[in-house]
């Protein structure tokens, strides 16, 4: 079976679509496609990890994409796999700020589901103006996990808001926020 | 006037925490040491369980404690001085978890004390950022610190602690064994943890220290909560907390005696344990691993905990539910003669309720004369109260003149029941808010309840011996706001679907159809008596026919209470739904014009003026004209379509129900047709020659074949009886105009009534292999298995009528189930969203304050005050300012957009859409834009919901109140025979209970490019997409003992059938420690090691090949042009993966999944999506704003939550609020340890506590902003 893009490419490039990251450099080094990207909003520098499915991500994955970080002077990485993550790696991700995408994370722009309507984050402007009109603090919002498919792809974190552009049966359209929990 | 100086208290917050021994003692009042009660005198002995000080019983005794009568003392609280601690049976769960995360040494927590302050940190950056702390917090720490070997502290090594039920703790010391831990010993270590410590548990120190969970002293309650009942022998009876704490005073008062006189140990070991039974059976009587204490007579005794928990519990039956006065009930009957807003009360409740009504000089001649009549006398009156407060019974007094004389401005009457005033009636179970309605009084003879059949269809009330409830509110304020909100005709339309609940039924259709149908001429004798029955008082319209005679058509008359502008178009229920409608000149009559108030044609039945019909011609009048003109139309046309029916004569015969006997010839045909068809049916199924239909053994196959055969000969002998019979037929009549009985039913009475079913299979149940001993063993013919050839008209034979009887039982059973389950459901929807209100911002809050949605519904239109849904209806608004304004040069697109684009932040996007569709197609004028625009604007303001409106509660009702009508176990067949799904009842209980897997999980599968053009194309995704393991492939998997190894015989046409090649059949089965071989049809699979050949043998069946793991069956069909797969079984990730699938549209019916892949707003959409769908399945009209709300609510969290204990309710704010729903006591025991209180800010804590609810008119305040004052005094 030759294929073109590996699910893992596939996912990557999903994702880089997505969150508006900035692709520099594409390599593929043994069975790992790296990129090589930037994240506009943040002014950071990022690296993509596609490790391919049979693979289970354990510790010492994690510790050499730290290097390769380091190499290349890059302050934050993401895995992606189909395969599994060891405990071990999990914990140590977060240290080393680098974001392990579930291998659940679709391959596909899910955003162009019919249910699923656009999530985007509220600037700190647009968020000051959404708690003053309500009068509320942000954890009276429905709530959304971070570990949502739709927050994961658009890179939100846990303390943002998001609005939610929803279809109306009933108005046409409407918008909803949601904030992010953990 | 002196003003009245009235104590008004609210509670503001019930706090809950522990009592410390301390606290305990100083709220005592006496040490109860005896355990007697009364002495011989029948006086209560000091220092016993009845002490003077705890109370009083006896009416005119005085509290020794307070001075107060029984009345108006409080009770006073006792305590017994235990004399040894006793742990408290519902914490030992707390207990236990606390032990194993403290030090048996220090007492410190078993963490090191830089995870402490990490954890510290975590949990202050969890409250801001969630304003509060969420339980499983507490939980991980616990866990957590369950895990030490040795304290971090002190560095004393922690042994293992063992809990067993009830109350037995012990401890693992490695060199003497296990130990017991006394409540003494539990108790000592439990003081030693320190405040700060605590906080990590999740405990609130301050409320309650753990040690106060080991009793040292029990507080006894006081008399009133037990008191002793005196039985008519004169004997005193205990309550049974009275006998509990006998107990408890004597084994105390016996371990006291032993442990002063130096018993030895055992001794009081064993009466301690028998203390520590007693006290935890006063707390709890059924709590597991004790035998429940019990009464002389056997019966087990009830204790606290029995009290407050369940339907009968306190909280249940006295807190949230709380009798009234003021109330009568009684059987209700029917009268057409009353107003849809009144309720005719016999004279002897009116007799026996009352209203008070202060004296003014204008009433004070009148109520004199009620004074005078007294109580008996009809109008009369019962009390006077003076404006001192004190109350003079009539009954009582002698001279009842006198006492009117004395009556002055100021005071107040309790006068009877009278004409007009307003009362308040009810029918259980009362569902919606409809089931509340108020009506006027009207006094009448007789013993009944009357009410007029209209209002029959919201109080689901019939005449069979039903009884209605009737309260008269007693305040001003509660007069009017029943009279302004609660009347019958502010409750014709149903806040469920936006259309009239309350409409016509049964005879009133009938009548209606009769009279305005064509042959319908009236003479004007005629017209005279039906129209002064239904109090016309304008002109005679022309006579139709002039000559010999005047005759007035039906038609004719019943334009005359149409109002003068009312134009509407629609298609009556008789209408045949023909290919090609001809509209005015339908041969049925069916379909209706009114223009300017007049019937051009067609007649009138179910769909223009019939109850839960929406956009009918009642429904137009009552959006159009308001609900005064709805009513007054109902009201006229009843009463003389009551009239005319009576001088009509309408009744349905016998004779009626025989057929011609043509068509009996025609139904005898189509039998033996049929009858020759299962024949062969049953000759091909006994050959084996039968196809196997996929997913179904041959027996069942054979099944559905002849049940859709017979389902046939049904339908077709009940057409031609249907056919057979003209719209003379009193029968067709009622069915047709939809008043009465489907075709269904006609078919059954006049031709055959078909096959009967147990299970939704035909009935098989009874002897070995056959339903009765009249048939052979295995016969499958129709008869032999409850098919019912004969009708009702010519009568059931033996055999059919005991089959009829099984089926009708089912029936039965079916209607118990289905209430009880749609009951429970309502209870549950009721109470995960009675707090929600829509606040004066337009957003959806829950009692703490939390959004729920930011606008109601999307919209913020109440679904009552929708045109059936929609905000506006603006084609027909348009319409309307059609022909209102005179025609001139239309507006250009350009100007209709400028204007419609200043409007945009006022109206919602879909009618501004709509407006611009319309505009552009109607061609009005500058001005008819305008006022278009400006009557939108006005209609959807008026439209929305207003603030304090219980929102929760009316889709909680909007929806569990339908779920009565829907039916129990339907399997519905979607789109594809092969495939069932379950729907109706069991299907929305699946949905709001958010269950993990629904019982039929299934998804639809859509495809991409030119797999969905072709069939074959499609099935090559589907094999990708169905899971094959190795089994599906083989004929045979055994273990081979000589080779050691495992064998697999593969089945060739399976292979083909999944497309799987045996090259890709080895790539797959490449496995570490295993040689594989695959040698033309089998495959020999040897493990290295020998040991794991069995586990193999295990684990090769189940190996996967290829597809989707869970998806057990695939269909394609084609839906709408293209081609789709429907699977069995779901795995929404993994096959939106697969080439060839549309991601954009696939979908499942497993919420829980689509949460997981595409995100909780995708669950949420999908949840509207399936619930809908089930409503509108049943054909149950419900608002989509319910649903929407529901949804909502289930994802606020950002987690699928059910509707219920585990999930939204569970998560109330008020801890009275759960603990009324369910798991009561565990609910409060939690809240003490936690400290917790309760801010009485939703529904049921109010009423618990007895205060009026936050919601509605209960909502409103007078608010004053005591800092602005103060700046104005500067």
């Amino acid at each position: 079976m030759i294929e073109e893009e590996s699910l893992e490419e596939r996912k990557a490039n999903v994702l880089i679509k997505l969150r508006k990251y900035k692709l520099v450099k594409k390599e593929k080094v043994k069975d790992i496609v790296s990129y090589l990207i930037e994240i506009p909003k943040e002014k950071q520098k990022a690296l993509i990890w596609c490790i391919p499915e049979e693979s289970t991500v354990g510790i010492l994955t994690v510790n050499r994409l730290g290097k390769a970080m380091k190499e290349a002077n890059v302050e934050r990485g993401i895995i992606i796999t189909g395969g599994r993550y060891t405990h071990a790696a999990k914990l140590n991700a977060k240290k080393k700020k680098i974001e392990l995408l579930p291998r659940i994370f679709p391959s596909f722009d899910i955003f162009e589901h019919e249910l699923v309507p656009k999530h985007e984050i509220l600037t700190p402007k647009e968020r000051e103006e959404l708690l003053v009109q309500c009068r509320i603090q942000p954890y009276q919002l429905p709530q959304i996990k971070a570990s949502d498919p739709a927050v994961k792809a658009i890179g939100a974190r846990p303390g943002d808001i998001l609005r939610i552009i929803r279809k109306s049966q009933t108005a046409g359209m409407h918008i909803a926020y949601r904030y992010v929990v953990e | 006037m002196a003003l009245e100086e009235i104590v008004h208290k609210i509670v503001d917050e019930i706090g809950f925490g522990l009592f410390s021994p301390q606290d305990i003692r100083k709220l005592s009042v006496v040490e109860v040491q005896t355990p007697d009660t009364y002495d011989e005198d029948g006086a209560p002995i000091t220092a016993g369980l009845m002490d003077g000080r705890l109370g009083t019983l006896e009416p005119r005794q005085r509290c020794k404690t307070c001075g107060n009568t029984a009345i108006r003392c409080p009770g006073h609280f006792g305590h017994i001085e235990l004399a040894v601690p006793i742990i408290h049976i519902e914490f030992t769960k707390i207990i236990y978890n606390i032990l194993r995360a403290t030090c048996r040494n220090c007492g410190r927590i078993l963490l090191p004390d830089d995870r402490i302050e990490k954890i510290q940190v975590r949990t202050n950056r969890a409250r801001q950022l969630l304003g509060s702390v969420p339980d499983e917090v507490y939980k991980n720490n616990i866990q957590e610190m369950i895990k030490a070997k040795q304290c971090p502290h002190c560095g004393a090594m922690q042994y293992k602690i063992t809990f067993e039920k009830p109350t037995k703790l012990s401890e693992e010391i490695p060199e003497s064994g296990s130990q017991p831990l006394t409540p003494s010993m539990v108790r000592e270590r439990l003081e030693r943890i320190p405040d700060e410590d605590l906080e990590l548990l999740g405990f609130n120190p301050e409320a309650a220290r753990p040690e106060w969970m080991v009793l040292q002293v029990l507080p006894v309650p006081p008399v009133y909560v037990r008191p002793s009942i005196t039985l008519e022998s004169g004997i005193r009876s205990e309550d049974d907390l009275t006998h509990k704490l006998v107990d408890i005073i004597r084994i105390n008062q016996r371990l006291k005696e032993n442990m002063d006189a130096g018993a030895p140990t055992l001794i009081i070991q064993d009466l301690s344990e028998l203390l520590q039974y007693h006290v935890t059976t006063y707390f709890n009587n059924e709590a597991s691993g004790i035998p429940p204490a019990r009464h002389r007579s056997g019966r087990a005794l009830k204790t606290l905990s029995q009290r407050l928990k369940g339907k009968e519990g306190r909280f249940r039956s006295n807190l949230s539910g709380k009798r009234v006065d003021f109330s009568a009930r009684t059987v209700i009957s029917p009268d057409p003669n009353l107003d849809i807003n009144e309720v005719g009360v016999p004279l002897q409740v009116a007799t026996r309720l009352s209203v008070p009504e202060k004296l003014t000089e204008w009433n004070i001649e009148e109520m004199r004369k009620l004074v005078i009549n007294g109580p008996e006398k009809y109008p009369g009156a019962l009390y006077i109260i003076r404006p001192d407060g004190k109350r003079i019974r009539l009954e009582f007094v002698v001279d009842r003149e006198k006492v009117a004389e004395a009556l002055e401005p100021g005071f107040i009457v309790e006068r009877h029941l009278k004409n007009g005033d307003i009362a308040i009636f009810n029918r259980q179970p009362s569902l919606h808010r409809m089931s509340i309605m108020a009506h006027h009084v009207r006094v009448l003879p007789y013993k009944t309840f009357r009410l007029h059949l209209c209002v029959c269809p919201p109080y689901n009330a019939d005449f069979d011996g039903d009884e209605m409830n009737l309260h008269i509110p007693q305040s001003e304020e509660a007069r009017t706001e029943a009279r302004l909100l609660m009347q019958v005709q502010d409750q014709i339309l149903s806040p469920r679907f936006g259309g009239p609940i309350i409409g016509a039924i049964r005879d009133f259709i009938t009548a209606a159809y009769l009279f305005t149908r064509k042959a319908n001429y009236l003479t004007k004798d005629e017209v005279g008596r039906l129209l002064v029955a239904a109090r016309y008082e304008g002109p005679l319209p022309e006579p139709q026919i002039k000559k010999p005679q005047p005759l007035w058509s039906g038609k004719q008359i019943f334009s005359l209470f149409l109002p003068k502008d009312l134009n509407c178009v629609l298609k009556a229920t008789i209408c045949r739904g023909c290919a090609k409608c001809l509209k005015e000149n339908c041969p049925y009559d069916a379909y209706v014009v009114v223009k300017n108030g007049e019937l051009k044609c067609g007649v009138i039945d179910r769909r223009s003026i019939g109850a839960e019909q929406s956009e009918s011609l009642f429904h137009r009048i009552i959006k159009d004209y308001g609900t005064q003109a709805a009513r007054e139309f109902l009201n006229r046309i009843t009463r003389m379509l009551k009239l005319f029916i009576t001088m009509r004569g309408f009744t349905y015969s016998y004779d009626e129900l025989v057929l011609s006997s043509k068509a009996e010839d025609k139904i005898r045909k189509t039998m033996e047709k049929i009858e020759k068809r299962i024949e062969e049916l049953i000759d091909s199924y006994r050959r084996g020659t039968m196809p196997r239909l996929p997913g179904q053994t041959i027996e069942d196959s054979f099944e559905i074949y002849v049940m859709n055969e017979l389902a046939k000969a049904r339908d077709e002998s009940g057409k031609v009886a249907d056919e057979d019979f003209t719209l003379e037929n009193s029968g067709i009549i009622m069915t047709r105009t939809g008043a009465r009985g489907s075709s269904l039913n006609i078919g059954q009475m006049s031709a055959c009534v078909g096959q009967q079913a147990v299970r939704g299979k035909r009935i098989m149940r009874g002897y070995v292999g056959r339903a009765l001993p009249h048939f052979e063993p295995g016969d499958p013919s129709p008869k032999a298995r409850g098919f019912v050839y004969s009708s009702y008209q010519k009568g059931l034979d033996s055999v059919e009528f005991f089959f009829h009887a099984m089926g009708g039982r089912e029936g039965l059973v079916d209607t118990a189930v289905r209430t009880q389950q749609s009951g429970y459901m309502q209870r549950r929807l009721i109470n995960a969203l009675e707090h929600l209100r829509l606040e004066y911002d337009g957003t959806v809050r829950n009692s703490a304050g939390d959004i729920i949605q930011l606008k109601y519904g999307e919209d913020g239109v109440d679904p009552a005050k929708s045109d059936h849904g929609r905000a506006v209806n603006v084609s027909r608004l348009i319409e309307q300012i059609k022909i209102a304004i005179e025609k001139s040069r239309p507006a250009s697109a350009e100007y209709i957009k400028k204007r419609l684009k200043e409007f945009e932040s006022e109206l919602t996007p879909l009618l501004i859409s709509e407006l611009k569709q319309g505009l552009a197609k109607a061609k009005l004028s500058k001005e008819g834009v305008e006022k278009a625009i400006k009557l939108t604007v006005k209609h959807y303001k008026r439209a929305l919901m207003e603030p304090g409106e219980a929102v929760g509660i009316v889709a909680a009702q909007s929806i569990g109140e339908p779920g009565t009508q829907m039916t129990l176990r339907t399997f519905h067949y979607a789109g594809v025979r092969e495939q069932n799904v379950t729907l109706g009842l069991p299907r929305l209980i699946e949905i709001v209970d958010a269950r993990r897997i629904p019982s039929t999980p299934i998804m639809t599968i859509y495809l991409t490019g030119k797999h969905k053009k072709s069939r074959e194309a499609a099935v090559k995704v589907a094999r990708n997409i169905v899971h094959t393991a190795l089994e599906d492939l083989a004929q045979a998997v055994y273990e081979d003992p000589v080779h050691e190894e495992i064998v697999v015989e593969l089945n060739k046409t399976m292979m083909e059938d999944r497309e799987v090649k045996s090259q890709e059949l080895k790539d797959k089965l490449k496995m570490e420690n295993f040689t594989v071989r695959i040698r033309g049809n089998h495959i020999n699979i040897k493990p290295k090691k020998v040991e794991a050949l069995k586990k193999l043998l295990d684990k090769v069946p189940s190996l996967h090949i290829k597809g989707v793991p869970g998806i057990k069956r695939v269909l394609v069909t084609e839906e709408r042009g293209e081609w789709v797969i429907r699977t069995d079984g779901s795995n929404l990730s993994k096959a939106l993966e697969v080439p060839g699938v549309d991601s954009c549209r696939t979908t499942t019916n497993n919420v829980h999944e689509i949460a997981k892949t595409l995100g909780i707003e995708a669950a949420r959409n999908a949840l509207i999506h399936e619930a809908k769908g089930v409503l509108e399945e049943q054909g149950l009209d419900v608002d989509i704003r319910h649903v929407m709300l529901v949804a909502d609510m289930m994802t606020s969290t950002g987690e699928v939550q059910q509707i219920g204990r585990h999930g939204v309710s569970g998560k109330k704010s008020s801890v009275l609020a759960r603990a009324a729903f369910e798991i009561t006591v565990p609910n409060i025991i939690d809240a003490a340890v936690k400290g917790e209180s309760d801010p009485l800010a939703g529904v049921t804590e109010n009423v618990i506590v007895g205060q009026s609810i936050p919601i509605g008119t209960g909502l409103v305040e007078l608010y004053m902003s005591t800092s602005e004052l103060k700046g104005e005094n500067k």
